[in-house]
C-alpha cells in the first residue's frame, strides 16, 4: 500500500479493555492536509482510538502509522510531529497561561526566543494577551480551552489531534478555531484529526468524516458522501440515522 | 402535583450525608453500623467497666482514693482529647476537599438553609457518635469503677459526654460551613482549605503528644483558671462532680468546688447554656452560610510579576528546555499553600523530636539528634515531594506523555526540584542544633549533609512511589494512604536495614567487620543513612519506567 500521501493510516486497529471493546478492526486512511472528523456518541471508541494514534496507548492488535512511524515502535517519532488536545484540560492552575505555554514547550525541546515568539504570537491570535500573566485557576473554562489549543499548536506539529476542540468555546471562540483550523490546513499542510459529536462544526470544517459506533467503523467519506449513503438531509441527520438516538415524542414523556 | 414536605427535607440530606461518610463499607452499610452500635453498647455497658476495673484493681492495684485525686485533672485532659478530635479532625477532612457544587443543587429544590445544615449535623453524628462510643467508656469506666458509681451517676456521666459530643460536632459542623463557604468559591480558597487542613491536622496530634511527653505538666496546666473559659472544662468537671457525688466509697463532695473552681450548677448552667447558644446561632446564621460563589469573573485574579532572583540564577546555570521545566515546576510547587503548609509541618516536626528526645532522656548528643533529625527529615521528603505535589489530574499526565521523552524529563526535572527545595528546609534545623550542641564547623557540614542526603532520599523515593502509582490530587483515595505508608515504610525500612546486616554478617562470621563499624561514631551514622538514597535512586527510577509504560 501506498503511504506517502498519507499523514494517518491504521490496519484492523483494536484496542480491549478486558471485555469490553473499545476500538474494532479500525481501518482509516487520512491524507496530509486533510481536516478528518471522528464522530461518535460517547464511549464510542474516539479518545481511545487517538490516544493509539499519538502513541500514548498500544493497541490489542492491528497495527497504524502517523507521518510513517509506527505507532507501537515510534512513538517518540510520533510525538515529535504531532500535537494533542486532550477532551479535558489538564492544566497548571498555578501557573500563568505564559507559564503554562513555557513548560509546554520545554516538554517539546522548545526555548529562549523561538518559543517565546510563539507564545506571544499565539496568545494574541487567541485573544489572551491582555491575560497572559494570570494565573490559570482564575480562568473561565472557554479560556482554558484556548490555552490548550495554543499548546497544542506550540511545536508546529505536523499532525494535530483535537479531541472535542470546542465543547466548551462560545461561539465566537468556536469561529476562531475553525478559521485557525482551515488558514493551518491550507497553508501549512496540516493534518487535523478531530474527534466530536458536534456535526455541525464537522460539516463546516472538515473534508471528510468517519461515525464510530460501539468501537467500529460504520461510515466513513466525505460529508456529502456519508449524507447521502445514509438517504439524509444534512450529517446530523445521517449521524441519528446510523447511531441511532431518535426518540419518538411518545417515548420522550414516558416517565411521566 | 405532589409537593414535597419542606420540613422533612433536611432528614433526606441527613441520609445522604451519612451514605457519604460510610461510602467506604457501602455494601455492608446496614449490617456493619447495626453491628457497630450493638457492640457499642456492650462495651460501654459492660465490658469496659470491667476490663478496666478489674486492670485498675487486681493489675495496677490502684487505691480509689489515688484514682479520685487524679480524676479531675484526668478528665479535663481525656475531655479535651474527645473535644479536639471532634472539633478539628471533621474540619480537616471536610477542608481536604472543599465542595460547595452541593449545595447549589439542594437550593435549587424547596430545601431551607437550616435543613442544610441540620440535615448535615445529623448525618455526621450518627458516624462521629460511634467515635464517642468506644472512646467515652474508656474515659469514664475506670472512675465509675474505682469510685463505685451508682447507675443513675454513671447514667448522668455518659448522658454529660453525650451532651458535649452532640454541642462539639454541632459546633465543628457549624464551622466547616462557615469556612466552606468563604474558601470554596474560588480555587485558591481550596487551595487554603487544604494547607488549613494540614495544620489542622497537627493541632489535633499535638495534645496526644503532649499527654504522651508532658501529662504531669499538662494536668497542672490544665488546672490552671484559665481553662475554666472552654466549653472542654465545664463538660469534663461536670463529669467529675457527677461521679462523686453519686460515688460508693464515701468520697465527700465538699471541697471538690475549690479544687474544680466552679460548682456543678456553673458547670451545668455554662455548658447548657453555650450548648443552646451555638444552636441558635446556627439556625439563626444558616442563610448567610449557604451562599453561591459569585462566578471566575469576580474572583480576585493573581497577576503574575517578574521572576524571583532564585529562579533567575536556575535559567542562567540551565538556560536550555530542561531549565524551563525546573522553573515552571518550582513554580508551581511554591505557589500552592497545600505545599508550603505540608512543608512548614514536617520543619516544625523535624525541629521538635530531638527535643522530645531530649526531655525523655536529659541529654543532646549528635550521633541521636543526626539520626532522629535524618528519618523526619526523610519522611519530610516522601510527604512533600511526592503525594499529591506530583500530578494534578490524569490530563496533565496525557500531556506529559504526549512530548517525546516527556515523562523521563519530568521525573528528572522533578528530582532536581526537590534538590533545590531540600537546601533551605535542612539548613533551620542544622543551624539550630549546631547553637544548641555548640558543634564545630566539621560536625555542621556533617549534620547539613547527612540530614540534605536523607531529605532527597525520602523526596526520592516520594517521586518514585507517586510516579509509580499516581494519585493527582486525590488525598482521600486508597491509592493515596498506601503509597504514603509505602514510602513512610520505605524510609524506615531503610534507616533499620542495618540490624538486618548485623545479624546477616553475624552469620557469615564477619562480626569484627560490624563491631568496627559501630565503634566509629561517623561510621555508625554513615551505615544509618546511606541505604535510603540509595533505595531512593532505585524508587524513582522504576517510578519513571512505570509511568512511561503504556496501557
Amino acid at each position: 500500500m501506498k503511504t506517502e500521501n498519507l499523514s494517518i493510516t491504521t490496519q484492523a486497529l483494536t484496542k480491549h479493555f478486558g471485555s469490553v471493546k473499545a476500538v474494532s478492526d479500525l481501518n482509516l486512511r487520512v491524507p496530509v492536509g486533510a481536516r478528518f472528523a471522528l464522530l461518535g456518541p460517547n464511549g464510542a471508541g474516539k479518545t481511545t482510538t487517538v490516544r493509539m494514534l499519538t502513541g500514548l496507548m498500544k493497541p490489542t492488535r492491528g497495527s497504524g502509522s502517523v507521518c510513517g512511524y509506527d505507532i507501537i515502535s515510534q512513538k517518540d517519532e510520533i510525538k515529535a510531529v504531532t500535537g494533542l488536545l486532550p477532551e479535558t484540560p489538564g492544566l497548571y492552575s498555578k501557573l500563568s497561561a505564559a507559564e503554562f505555554l513555557e513548560f509546554i514547550g520545554a516538554l517539546n525541546h522548545l526555548h529562549g526566543d523561538v518559543l517565546h515568539g510563539r507564545i506571544d504570537a499565539l496568545l494574541s491570535i487567541l485573544g489572551l494577551e491582555s491575560r497572559r500573566n494570570d494565573l490559570l485557576e482564575s480562568y473561565s473554562s472557554g479560556m482554558k480551552q484556548k490555552v490548550l489549543i495554543a499548546s497544542t499548536l506550540l511545536h508546529e506539529p505536523r499532525v494535530v489531534f483535537l479531541d472535542e476542540p470546542t465543547s466548551r468555546l462560545d461561539p465566537s471562540a468556536s469561529v476562531l478555531v475553525k478559521d485557525l483550523i482551515l488558514a493551518l490546513a491550507e497553508e501549512t499542510d496540516t493534518t487535523f484529526f478531530i474527534c466530536t459529536h458536534i456535526t455541525s462544526f464537522a460539516e463546516d470544517v472538515c473534508d471528510a468524516v468517519g461515525i464510530l459506533n460501539e468501537g467500529e467503523l460504520v461510515a466513513v467519506g466525505t460529508p456529502d458522501t456519508v449524507i447521502e449513503a445514509a438517504h439524509a438531509q444534512s450529517l446530523e441527520e445521517a449521524y441519528l440515522k446510523i447511531v441511532g438516538g431518535k426518540i419518538d415524542r411518545e417515548a420522550l414523556l414516558a416517565w411521566r | 402535583m405532589a409537593v414535597t414536605e419542606l420540613a422533612g427535607n433536611w432528614f433526606h440530606i441527613a441520609e445522604a450525608e451519612f451514605q457519604v461518610q460510610t461510602s467506604g463499607i457501602r455494601t455492608h452499610r446496614r449490617v456493619v453500623v447495626s453491628c457497630s452500635i450493638v457492640l457499642g453498647i456492650i462495651w460501654a455497658l459492660l465490658i469496659a467497666p470491667n476490663l478496666i476495673g478489674y486492670f485498675l484493681t487486681e493489675v495496677l492495684e490502684t487505691p480509689q482514693s489515688v484514682v479520685a485525686m487524679v480524676m479531675p485533672g484526668l478528665m479535663r485532659a481525656g475531655i479535651m482529647f474527645i473535644w479536639i478530635v471532634l472539633l478539628i479532625l471533621p474540619l480537616s477532612n471536610a477542608l481536604q476537599e472543599v465542595k460547595v457544587g452541593q449545595w447549589e443543587i439542594l437550593l435549587s429544590h424547596r430545601v431551607t438553609t437550616r435543613g442544610i445544615l441540620v440535615g448535615t449535623f445529623v448525618g455526621r453524628l450518627s458516624i462521629y457518635g460511634l467515635y464517642v462510643l468506644y472512646l467515652a467508656p474508656i474515659l469514664v469506666a475506670p472512675f465509675a469503677e474505682a469510685l463505685v458509681v451508682s447507675y443513675m451517676g454513671q447514667a448522668l456521666m455518659y448522658f454529660t459526654v453525650f451532651v458535649i459530643t452532640v454541642s462539639t460536632i454541632w459546633l465543628s459542623n457549624l464551622i466547616v460551613t462557615a469556612i466552606q463557604s468563604k474558601l470554596a468559591a474560588s480555587s485558591r480558597g481550596k487551595d487554603l482549605a487544604k494547607a488549613l487542613a494540614i495544620v489542622l491536622s497537627l493541632v489535633a496530634i499535638l495534645p496526644l503528644v503532649g499527654l504522651q511527653l508532658f501529662a504531669p505538666t499538662m494536668s497542672e496546666i490544665l488546672g490552671l483558671n484559665v481553662f475554666l473559659l472552654f466549653p472542654f472544662t465545664w463538660g469534663a468537671d461536670l463529669v467529675t462532680q457527677t461521679a462523686v457525688a453519686f460515688n460508693g466509697i464515701g468520697l465527700p463532695v465538699a471541697g471538690l468546688d475549690a479544687t474544680l473552681g466552679l460548682n456543678p450548677s456553673a458547670d451545668l448552667l455554662l455548658l447548657g447554656g453555650f450548648s443552646i447558644f451555638i444552636v441558635v446561632i446556627g439556625l439563626l446564621s444558616a442563610d448567610r452560610f449557604f451562599i453561591i460563589g459569585e462566578g471566575a469573573r469576580t474572583e480576585s485574579v493573581t497577576t503574575i510579576r517578574r521572576e524571583n532572583i532564585v529562579l533567575r540564577g536556575v535559567r542562567r546555570v540551565s538556560s536550555g528546555s530542561f531549565g524551563v521545566l525546573i522553573v515552571t515546576g518550582l513554580k508551581d510547587f511554591g505557589r500552592k499553600a497545600e505545599n508550603l503548609s505540608r512543608l512548614a509541618l514536617f520543619m516544625v516536626l523535624t525541629l521538635m523530636v530531638p527535643v522530645f528526645i531530649y526531655i525523655r532522656t536529659g541529654e543532646f548528643e549528635l550521633t541521636s539528634v543526626s539520626i532522629m533529625m535524618s528519618l523526619m527529615l526523610g519522611f519530610l521528603g516522601v510527604q512533600v515531594f511526592g503525594g499529591a505535589g506530583f500530578l494534578e489530574s490524569k490530563d496533565q499526565l496525557w500531556t506529559i506523555r504526549a512530548a517525546p521523552h516527556g515523562v523521563e524529563r519530568y521525573v528528572r526535572a522533578k528530582a532536581i526540584q526537590s534538590i533545590l527545595l531540600i537546601i533551605p528546609v535542612v539548613l533551620p534545623p542544622s543551624v539550630l542544633y549546631a547553637v544548641l550542641l555548640r558543634l564545630s564547623l566539621g560536625q555542621v557540614f556533617f549534620l547539613v549533609s547527612t540530614s540534605f542526603t536523607s531529605c532527597l532520599g525520602g523526596a526520592l523515593v516520594g517521586i518514585g512511589i507517586a510516579a509509580g502509582n499516581p494519585t493527582y490530587e486525590d488525598t482521600k483515595s486508597g491509592a493515596y494512604r498506601t503509597n504514603n505508608i509505602r514510602g513512610m515504610g520505605v524510609v524506615a525500612v531503610s534507616f533499620l536495614w542495618y540490624l538486618i546486616a548485623d545479624v546477616v554478617f553475624s552469620m557469615l562470621g564477619l562480626s569484627d567487620f560490624m563491631n568496627y563499624v559501630w565503634a566509629s561514631q561517623t561510621l555508625s551514622i554513615l551505615a544509618q543513612l546511606i541505604p535510603l538514597p540509595i533505595v531512593g535512586l532505585i524508587v524513582i527510577l522504576v517510578g519513571q519506567h512505570r509511568l512511561s509504560e503504556l496501557e
